[in-house]
């Protein structure tokens, strides 16, 4: 049994569209269910597509999800490239879409990788075989990886 | 300008994560009121920390590094509200000021100073006075939610405002009896001086408290109620749903509220929209806009003494607690959307 974790699913967030992130809503929820606590993080953002974009990317640089003091997160979801650029301990890339960076670029910044069906990272000859990206077909089974081996944040201090 | 439809409005806010209090209600309703005229309003968070002192100014550069000026869709209007949401950049930019970051004003004197008296001290403050006054001076319009916070804009900043009261979540709160206890709502904090409150309790033979919010103080707060003797007459509630809020307001024999001098305080409205007077000190800053001592509530100095006092008065005669909370409903009742979102929208046209 994990224990109950402070869970920040981070996105940008596009302005006046349709683009409601049910991915987003559903894992935050089973999250809640589970005993956890999850809140959606967000930037606005202009445009938001499987692209790496310096300008976004350095927003999220300013973000510090572990700053020290209370409900620091225990673990951050990034669902969006960009977001792989804020500041924690323990991210996992959650990769739902075509992304433009490869699983080495990704894990330069993330510490696992979960790709669910219609994700893929582009390919690069240095990525086969690498033990931290899983592959799972539902978000119950993302929500297994977000829990598996997270630590509290006052036991990584 | 009620009959304007369809602007796309960016309605600006920090997000603390995982905590939720009065601004991020009075934000989603905005959003709620515009959406339900006929106009295509989004909230705009960005995840906020001001601590330690580089994350508030990398916070700040934030809000002013973001572009909704740009893209497929970009708003018609971007509504500024609390620090440091309103130093997004915006051609048609209003800002209703929730509050400023007091700590760089008129908290810097007192124990609830986050800056140290040294160079370092100085300079964050001076950059965030800077700041606010090149942000504020950008908006088309400033409109505040009390005149305590209008008050504090022209002190420190120079800067007119207008205000407009924000209207409650809740209208439909109402007496539906006297149970003889004293209510607290709110974040626990240390600002918001609950445990004068339960000491307070302490000199009332059989008084008896609800406390609901939670937050940072709650450990401390129960520790002192053990510490004097109440922990059996305070009940800690924790955060609860909207019925359970509008019960206790109904409820209750009359509310306990506050806070060193607070920005507008929400919980005065509640509590006179429920009939019920309200108990509070001469320090309270926003909350004084609507308590008159003995006609709405009580004023009393803010020390254990005078709340003591208040309390003991109120538990001791419902018919005085009764009348006070009765004059309190009308002019909390009138406090309603159309007046702010008509002057919030004039600067769109």
């Amino acid at each position: 049994m994990t224990s109950r974790l402070t869970i920040a699913v981070c996105a940008p967030r596009p302005l006046f569209t349709a683009c409601d992130d049910r991915d987003a809503r559903a894992l935050i929820e089973l999250s809640r269910a589970a005993g956890h606590d999850a809140e959606a993080i967000t930037l606005p953002s202009s445009d938001v597509d499987g692209t790496f974009s310096e300008r976004g990317a350095l927003r999220w640089a300013l973000v510090d999800l572990f700053a020290h003091g209370q409900r620091a997160s225990d673990v951050v979801v990034c669902m969006h490239p960009d977001t792989l650029l804020l500041r924690h301990p323990n991210k996992i890339a959650w990769v739902r879409h075509s992304w433009s960076l490869s699983i080495t670029e990704t894990l330069r910044f993330a510490a696992r990788v979960v790709v669910t069906d219609g994700g893929s990272l582009r390919t690069s000859h240095d990525d086969a075989g690498d033990g931290a990206v899983v592959r799972v077909g539902a978000i119950a089974d993302v929500l297994d990886v977000v829990c598996a081996g997270a630590v509290p944040v006052g036991a990584m201090r | 300008m009620t009959g304007v439809r369809g602007l796309r409005i960016a309605v600006c806010l920090p997000q603390v994560p995982f905590e939720r209090g009065g601004a991020e209600v009075l934000a989603d309703n905005l959003v709620h009121e515009l959406c339900g005229r006929g106009h295509d309003a989004a909230l705009v968070t960005v995840p906020y920390r001001w601590y330690p002192d580089h994350q508030l100014l990398e916070n700040m550069l934030l809000w002013r590094l973001l572009d909704l000026d740009r893209g497929e869709r970009p708003p018609d209007l971007v509504i500024g509200t609390k620090f440091p949401s309103y130093l997004v950049r915006h051609p048609k930019k209003v800002v209703w000021l929730f509050h400023q970051f007091r700590q760089a004003y008129d908290m810097h004197d007192t124990g609830f100073a986050q800056f140290a008296d040294d160079a370092r001290g100085a300079a964050m403050r001076q950059a965030i006075r800077r700041a606010d006054h090149e942000a504020l001076s950008e908006a088309a319009a400033v409109l505040t939610i009390s005149a305590n916070t209008a008050g504090r804009l022209r002190a420190f900043n120079g800067i007119d405002a207008e205000v407009f009261y924000p209207p409650p979540q809740f209208h439909d709160l109402e007496c539906l009896g006297d149970d003889g206890t004293v209510l607290s709502v709110g974040r626990l904090d240390p600002a918001k001086r609950t445990d004068l409150l339960i000491r307070a309790l302490a000199r009332v033979p059989g008084g008896r408290a609800t406390i609901i919010g939670d937050g940072s103080d709650r450990a401390r707060l129960e520790q002192i109620a053990r510490d004097t003797g109440v922990a059996d007459r305070v009940d800690f509630l924790g955060r609860v749903d909207d019925q359970t809020l509008r019960e206790a307001y109904g409820r209750c024999r009359c509310v306990y509220f506050a806070p060193f001098d607070e920005d507008f305080g929400m919980v005065t409205v509640e509590a006179h929209l429920a009939s019920k007077p309200v108990v509070t000190t001469t320090d309270a800053g926003g909350v004084l806009e609507f308590v008159e001592d003995g006609r709405t509530g009580l004023v009393v100095a803010p020390d254990v003494d005078g709340i003591s006092a208040g309390l003991a008065l109120l538990l001791s005669d419902a018919e005085l607690a009764g009348r006070l909370g009765r004059n309190g409903q009308a002019a909390a009742g009138a406090l309603g959307w159309d007046e702010v979102i008509d002057r919030l929208l004039a600067v769109a046209a």
